[in-house]
């Protein structure tokens, strides 16, 4: 349309001016390449080129059933060898027969893991046997639930994709469900049950600061039914941290909640975060004020002198 | 002469944000003169996005509302602020950004907040259904081609073919009562306007206590029937488009394992938990 060119033609364009056109293009334009790619498929077998273009599509047929590709799995159930073309298990990986069985020891299903019996037996993490386990920090984790009594989850946030269009003034950061206006600062979500807020004298956007022994973060409160009494809910992703000194505490405004989760895996001996299993205590930011006086404060010593 | 309309379906729109996010693509940094001027990056955006949440866990019913400029017939900005705002021939209501320039007064006229104000350009903004582009061809605003639900539907009609397709499909505006006659519609608005009184049925029955399908489940005021319904698989009931503030509710479950009754008043929507069943021997023990 109008002046607008095709990507071909831009890179061939940029590749021109850094001269390296021809090794770009071979030689060819646009539509040699269809056919040289058109030559390089099975396509020939089935239609000539200029039937091809002619018609501009063709429509592959279906597969032959004695031509398709084996199910995974299929072989197992049904008790024969292997035949799925892949490299795992390795031939010695095999329990008895070469090709039959699964890759475990006894080369069945093992509902209780004969590899996990041998090599996690130290580890009260992994049993053998799937089982529920209480949170080693979670509601059932009593001394510290006396401290910080309410559950936090810090999953991936929704508008944000990890802190890839967070924060840095974009249009994302202006949703309001994802960061709220305060004061000209933009706070971070803490999603609670009315209860819970009700509880705590918070209302509806009011700034929270939700804390437990590793830290301090100041969120803006999201008060609905949409999240479970007990709970508390934000996002692991923001892409701002911003410690700040307000009467006398540091407190981080950015909405940093990884600040909060613990540091050790979810499951010890694996490679897992743990941004769910934390506990923390929310009440009304007492400090809301002086840090709006002192934005307001700032604002004003930015307006220009009459 | 037909005139462009936008139908918003209430309860499909599940607050994705793309709406808005085209809409700021659109304009910000972008001049279209005689539509309007470049959005400021930073801003109050001419779409927002409402949030009502009825019930408690676990019969929580979300509803998102997108709000715009309605582009009214007999739009009170115009009223108010003369030739800074004109009607086109196709309905559409336009901001002149060049008459209306420091005109912060007119953001207050709309009755809907649809107004917003941009201070990099000193003008008054709002959703100008992409007019720039319905000029060009298209067919659709951005809002509802970016919308992955399907909450947006622009209509060019007649006004007396919309009157008739909204009587007929239950179209309704928003504060109607001011009549300002918004050319934004609303299919299904009672999920915002109206309120709900639900419940689960349960029983216990040989120490154990499970949900109760099949329950006749009775919603009565004053004495009088209002509405029934029956418990499905989860035992749940819901009683729908009740006015908010409706005054005080009696639900009654029968059930071949007992009956059970619970009293509310509503005011917002309720959610009135477990309504245990107590067989007819237990009650004559009492």
């Amino acid at each position: 349309m109008g002046e607008s060119r095709s990507d071909y033609d831009i890179f061939t364009a940029i590749l021109t001016r850094l001269g390296l056109g021809a090794v770009f293009t071979e030689g060819c334009s646009e539509i040699d390449w269809a056919k040289r790619v058109f030559d390089s498929s099975d396509l020939p077998g089935h239609i000539s080129w200029r039937n091809f273009c002619r018609k501009g599509y063709f429509v592959v047929p279906p597969e032959k059933p004695e031509l398709r590709q084996p199910v995974d799995m299929r072989w197992f159930a049904e008790g024969r060898r292997k035949d799925v073309p892949e490299p795992h298990p390795l031939p010695s990986q095999w329990a008895e027969e070469f090709g039959m069985g699964l890759q475990t020891p006894s080369g069945k299903l093992e509902f209780v893991p004969e590899i996990l019996k041998r090599n996690t037996a130290d580890n009260p993490d992994r049993p053998p046997l799937n089982r529920y386990m209480p949170s080693w920090e979670g509601p059932r984790a009593t001394e510290r639930a006396k401290s910080y009594p309410l559950q936090m989850i810090a999953t991936h946030s929704r508008y944000s994709f990890h802190t890839y269009a967070d924060g840095k003034n974009s249009a994302v950061s202006q949703v309001e469900d994802h960061r709220a206006l305060v004061s000209g600062h933009r706070f971070y979500l803490l999603r609670l049950n009315p209860a819970d807020a009700a509880a705590r004298g918070i209302g509806h956007r009011d700034l929270v600061k939700i804390f437990n022994d590793r830290g301090a973060v100041i969120c803006a409160a999201d008060i609905s039914p949409l999240v479970a009494q007990g709970v508390v809910k934000s996002y692991e992703a923001s892409a701002e941290f911003q410690l700040i000194d307000v009467a006398g505490e540091t407190v981080e405004i950015g909405g940093c909640m990884n600040m909060l989760t613990p540091d050790r895996p979810q499951t010890q001996g694996t490679s897992s975060m743990s941004p769910n299993s934390c506990l923390v205590e929310v009440e009304k930011w007492r400090a809301a004020d002086s840090f709006k006086t002192a934005r307001a404060g700032r604002r004003a010593a930015l307006e220009p002198v009459a | 002469m037909s005139k462009w309309n936008l139908i918003i379906n209430v309860g499909r729109c599940e607050n994705c944000y793309n709406c808005v996010i085209a809409e700021r693509d659109e304009h910000v940094g972008n001049d279209f003169p005689g539509y309007a001027a470049p959005a400021a990056a930073v801003g109050d955006s001419p779409i927002r996005i409402l949030r009502r949440v009825q019930g408690s866990p676990p019969m929580v019913e979300t509803t998102y509302l997108p709000v715009m400029c309605n582009h009214c017939d007999d739009a009170p900005c115009i009223r108010y602020a003369g030739d800074a705002i004109r009607k086109r021939d196709d309905g559409i209501v336009i901001i002149d950004p060049v008459k209306a320039k420091g005109r912060k007064d007119i953001v207050g006229s709309c009755p809907y907040r649809a107004i917003v104000w941009n201070e990099e350009q000193q003008v008054p903004q709002t959703w100008i259904f992409d007019a720039h582009l319905l000029d060009q061809g298209w067919g659709q605003p951005r809002c509802q081609r970016v919308c992955p639900t399907g909450v947006f539907e622009a209509v060019k009609l007649e006004d007396a073919a919309m009157q008739q397709k909204a009587a007929q499909e239950g179209l309704k505006t928003l504060k109607s009562r001011l009549g300002a006659k918004p050319r934004i519609w609303y299919r299904g608005l009672e999920r915002w306007e109206t309120c709900f009184i639900g419940g689960s049925v349960s029983a216990e029955i040989g120490g154990v206590v499970d949900c109760m399908q099949g329950a006749k489940v009775t919603l009565s005021q004053g004495g009088k029937p209002v509405a029934t319904t029956t418990s499905d698989g989860f035992g749940d009931f819901r009683f729908d488009n009740l006015p908010k503030g409706g005054g005080a509710y009696r639900v009654e479950a029968l059930h071949a394992d007992g009956r059970a009754t619970a009293d509310c008043v509503l005011g917002e929507s309720v959610y009135l938990g477990e309504l245990r069943l107590i067989r007819a021997e237990e009650t004559a023990d009492l």
